[in-house]
């Protein structure tokens, strides 16, 4: 008898542990799904958002007015398979800058944002962070408002220096204190765009 | 498989295992760090079983993700089954060992299944899927994780075992003593940053 | 009825606070307490999802097979915490780039774990919610007790504003791993050695 229960009792556990994930699992697949729109729908503005604060536009925080203003001042320079290779933006004040794509290894895993630089491909119009994981308080601080705008008017690869150093220097920038890595990601970051940036962007920019 | 790849393998390791000590640079882990950490035989019972837990799971989720949640688009699904393939293994784990060896299913006791709420072998999975590793990276840095939190362990057993007659203020007996000395380890291990560059 | 809920309550914010008494879910207390505001958003995340998963838990308690509770623990509490997830999404974007971290912190915190195999699986929907809820509570005061001193003295700010000017050398271990066990360990202290003083050990 003992044996007979016993395998009664472990169908039934399987039994249980599939309908009850399913049901659960069931539940997560509807909401996902139900909500996907809205969520790539934020995503896409995030990032037009993004592009327009690397190439130092100032613009309503307002979604119909991110798109307006994106539609206007952006045009997205795509390779043969369709990718976008970089951003040609019309800044405020009316010269080209144009807005690379820029990942890098941090910390905890990978930093991406975008490198906005004037038409001489060396001097930076602005730099924004679009996906970072790093340590909230220390590697997570390169979101703050201070440590991406010094970058603006920086020129040619850049070099850390200890944090308030507040450096005049157009090659120096203020790395972040407890840091390291992180602030390292960033500076290696940069300067692979720069580097690269005239292979991919160079016959666009000409004014 | 050629010869950067081979050293990258070890650096990844050595990296896990060290430099970014998944307990003392990532908190993760820290329950049955403070809760085991008394003896020294204990601490080298639950290592092990962390370490082996840590390394097959990972291997198993990799492949699943790799696999079966890339493909069919269901990459939001990844925490709950990551995290059920972690309890189903330490089940089945907790099965084999009951039935193979008595006299070890009882001295690891209550701590097997507690290995399923470890953290640091959920976030060991993650981080091997956010920094994009090859199963082969994967495996090395899982297994480094591991070896890790055993080494830590080990050290922070040691370490109370010795001060067994030590006076510690009362309000500080048992979890305030562990946390400074946990601290006073991290700061330690802080020391390795920047030996290894993963750039 | 109200006063075990009282009983509840009362022991998981004082005598058995899941963090300095119980000692659990530490890692989440380390990782998140050097920023008070994403503190405030790990705590509301955890007093959620504790509270649901208790009462879920305890609905089902009747028929889970003993074998897989621990797996059916687990299932139960990934799912409300990756509901949260997918719904921040959706609607509070910029809280989930916040809260994005922590997602796996919560699911692995071993006070929800905890509180399900302790109190859920033996008692029922309603009191379970409250022991949830208050064990999330007992929690979360604990961590912005300490989240205020370590954004304070590590960053010179509380909830992002500057409150301490540039005259403050900033304890930069404070918002670093060491800090954390440190201000935790001097929490415990207090607590212990002053506070929760042992009835025969009277001044």
């Amino acid at each position: 008898m003992t044996g007979k229960s016993k395998t009664k009792q472990r169908i039934f556990t399987i039994f249980f542990m599939f309908t009850v994930s399913a049901f659960f699992i069931g539940i997560l697949s509807f909401v996902y799904l139900f909500t996907k729109s809205t969520v790539v729908r934020n995503e896409s503005l995030f990032l037009k958002k993004s592009v327009l604060y690397t190439a130092q536009i100032e613009v309503i925080d307002s979604p119909v007015e991110i798109e307006r203003v994106y539609k206007e001042k952006v045009e997205e320079i795509k390779d043969a398979d369709g990718n976008i290779q970089y951003y040609s933006v019309v800044a405020d004040d009316g010269a080209t800058v144009a807005v690379f794509q820029s990942s890098g290894q941090g910390l905890w895993g990978v930093i991406k944002g975008h490198v906005g630089l004037k038409s001489d491909l060396e001097t930076i119009a602005g730099i924004d962070f679009t996906v970072q994981t790093e340590t909230p308080g220390l590697g997570a601080r390169i979101t703050e408002q201070w440590f991406k705008e010094q970058f603006r008017g920086k020129k040619g690869e850049l070099k850390r220096v200890p944090e308030g150093t507040k450096s005049g220097n157009e090659d120096e920038f203020d790395a972040i204190t407890g840091a390291t890595v992180t602030s390292k990601a960033v500076e290696s970051m940069i300067n692979k765009t720069v580097k690269n940036a005239p292979a991919v962007a160079g016959k666009g920019v000409e004014q | 498989m050629n010869g950067t790849e081979t050293l990258g393998v070890f650096a990844i390791f050595f990296a896990a295992a060290i430099t970014n000590n998944i307990l003392l640079t990532m908190y993760l882990g820290m329950c049955s760090f403070l809760a085991v950490s008394r003896q020294v035989k204990t601490a080298i019972g639950l290592g092990t079983a962390v370490v082996f837990v840590m390394t097959f799971t990972s291997a198993i989720n990799w492949l699943i993700y790799e696999y079966l949640l890339i493909p069919f688009e269901l990459e939001y699904l990844t925490y709950i089954v990551f995290i059920i393939v972690i309890a189903a293994f330490v089940q089945l784990v907790e099965m084999i060992i009951e039935r193979v060896s008595e006299t070890l299913y009882n001295a690891l006791g209550i701590f097997l299944p507690l290995i399923t709420v470890n953290c640091a072998i959920l976030g060991a999975a993650l981080f091997m899927i956010i920094r994009k590793y090859t199963l082969l990276s994967a495996i090395s840095f899982s297994a480094g994780s591991g070896a890790g939190w055993m080494l830590a362990i080990i050290i922070m057993a040691g370490i109370r075992q010795k001060m067994g007659t030590s006076k510690v203020p009362k309000g500080l007996e048992g979890a305030g003593i562990t946390l400074i000395i946990a601290g006073i380890m991290s700061m330690a291990f802080m020391g390795f940053t920047g030996m290894m560059n993963l750039n | 009825m109200t006063s075990k809920a009282g009983k509840i309550t009362l022991a998981n914010l004082g005598r058995e606070n899941p963090v300095f008494a119980q000692i659990l879910g530490i890692c989440s207390t380390l990782a998140v307490t050097n920023v008070l505001e994403n503190t405030a958003v790990m705590c509301a995340g955890l007093i959620f999802t504790t509270a649901l998963s208790n009462t879920t838990v305890s609905i089902l308690r009747k028929w889970i097979p003993s074998r897989i509770r621990m797996m059916v623990s687990t299932l139960i509490i990934a799912f409300y915490v990756i509901l949260v997830d997918i719904v921040l999404k959706a609607y509070l974007p910029d809280i989930s780039r916040q809260l994005g971290a922590y997602i796996g912190l919560i699911i692995t915190n071993c006070i929800i774990m905890g509180r399900a195999e302790a109190f859920a699986l033996n008692n029922k929907p309603g009191l379970s919610f409250v022991d949830g809820l208050t064990s999330g509570l007992g929690y979360g005061y604990v961590l912005l007790i300490i989240a205020f001193f370590r954004e304070l003295l590590g960053s010179g700010t509380i909830w992002g504003f500057t409150v301490l000017g540039d005259w403050w050398v900033k304890w930069s271990i404070m918002v670093m791993a060491p800090g954390a066990f440190f201000m935790l360990a001097v929490f415990i202290w207090i607590v212990k050695g002053l506070i929760l003083v042992d009835p025969e050990v009277k001044k």
